[in-house]
C-alpha cells in the first residue's frame, strides 16, 4: 500500500475489518460464545481513548515505515468469560475463574494468537505490502502507555458478546 | 489403532496446549504421555530411549528449535516414529513443507475436548 492509498477507509477494509472478522470467527471456533458487529467505526478521541484491563497490540507497518498498531482493549470481566469458555471448550470442562489467572492470561493469549494469525493471513494473501509484529501482551495501564507516542487518529470498532459485554478493536494511526 | 499402553511426547511451547492434548488422549485411554516445551527438549527425549515414544504430536511454532527443524533432525536418524504435526489453521502452508519433510499426518489447533477424541482416533488409525 503506497502512502498516498494509506486513507481511513482503506485503513479500515484492508487492516481493521479482517481482525474483527477473524475475531467473532474464533470466539465461535474456540470459546462457543457468540459476537456480533455493526462494524460501524467511529473515531475516538486521543483524549477519551484508555487501556481497560487487558489489551493486545500488534505493530502494523506500511511501505510508508510508520509503525501504527492494532490494539484489542479488553475490560477484566470481558477477559475472564473469554478465558474460562476457551479453557473450558478445550478441556470439556466448566471453568470459573473470576480474576485474571495464569490460566485464562495463557487462555487468551492462545485465542488472540489465532486471530492475529488469522487475520494476518487473509490481510497479506490480498495486500503483501502491510507487514506485522508478534503480538504483544498488556496488563496494566503503564506498560500500555506508550501506545499512544506520536498517534494523530484512532478508529475504533466495538465487538459484542452476548450476556459478557463489549470489546474494542481500534486501529492507532501515526 | 494404536496400542493403549504406548507412550506418546506432546511437544508444545504453550501448557495449555499440551494439557489439552494430553486430556483428550487420556479420555481415549492413552495415559501414557510425555511433554516437551521445545523439540531440543523433545529430541533429548526421544533419543534417550527412557520412555520408548510410539508417536510424536508436534507443534510447528515453537521458540529454541521449531517443530519443522525438530521434524527434520528426527527424520536425520529415524524414518519410521510417526509424527503428528499441530498446527494453526492460518500456518497451514506449513503443512506442505512438512509433508516434504516426512511427517506422518497433521491435526488443526485447537484440539477441543469434544471433537479432539474423533480427530484423533481417525489419526491413529492411519499410522
Amino acid at each position: 500500500m503506497k502512502l498516498e492509498e494509506i486513507s481511513t477507509d482503506n485503513i479500515r477494509n484492508s487492516v481493521l475489518l479482517p481482525f474483527v472478522t477473524e475475531t467473532i470467527n474464533t470466539l465461535k471456533t474456540m470459546a462457543n460464545l457468540k459476537g456480533t458487529s455493526d462494524l460501524l467505526t467511529y473515531q475516538e478521541p486521543l483524549d477519551l481513548f484508555a487501556f481497560k484491563d487487558f489489551a493486545v497490540s500488534i505493530n502494523v507497518t506500511f511501505t510508508n515505515g510508520v509503525s501504527n498498531n492494532v490494539v484489542m482493549n479488553f475490560d477484566a470481566k470481558t477477559a475472564i468469560i473469554i478465558g474460562n469458555r476457551v479453557r473450558s471448550v478445550m478441556f470439556g470442562t466448566n471453568e470459573t475463574d473470576t480474576s485474571l489467572t495464569n490460566g485464562n492470561k495463557e487462555a487468551l493469549a492462545e485465542f488472540l494468537n489465532t486471530v492475529v494469525g488469522l487475520a494476518t493471513r487473509d490481510i497479506n494473501e490480498t495486500n503483501h505490502k502491510i507487514s506485522f509484529g508478534v503480538p504483544l501482551y498488556l496488563y496494566n495501564k503503564e506498560d500500555s502507555e506508550f501506545l499512544l507516542d506520536g498517534v494523530k487518529n484512532i478508529m475504533t470498532v466495538p465487538v459484542d458478546l452476548e450476556a459478557a459485554g463489549r470489546f474494542y478493536l481500534s486501529f492507532l494511526v501515526r | 489403532m494404536l496400542d493403549k499402553e504406548k507412550t506418546i511426547l506432546i511437544v508444545d511451547d504453550t501448557m495449555m496446549m499440551r494439557e489439552g492434548l494430553r486430556r483428550v488422549l487420556a479420555s481415549m485411554g492413552y495415559e501414557n504421555t510425555v511433554q516437551a516445551e521445545h523439540g531440543k527438549q523433545a529430541l533429548k527425549i526421544i533419543e534417550s530411549g527412557e520412555h520408548d515414544i510410539s508417536v510424536v504430536f508436534l507443534d510447528i511454532v515453537m521458540p529454541v528449535m521449531d517443530g519443522k527443524e525438530t521434524l527434520k533432525a528426527i527424520r536425520a536418524t529415524n524414518k519410521e516414529l510417526p509424527v503428528v504435526m499441530v498446527t494453526s489453521k492460518a500456518d497451514k502452508d506449513s503443512i506442505v513443507e512438512c509433508s516434504k519433510l516426512g511427517m506422518s499426518s497433521y491435526v488443526l489447533k485447537p484440539i477441543n475436548a469434544a471433537e479432539g477424541p474423533g480427530i484423533l482416533e481417525e489419526i491413529f488409525t492411519r499410522l
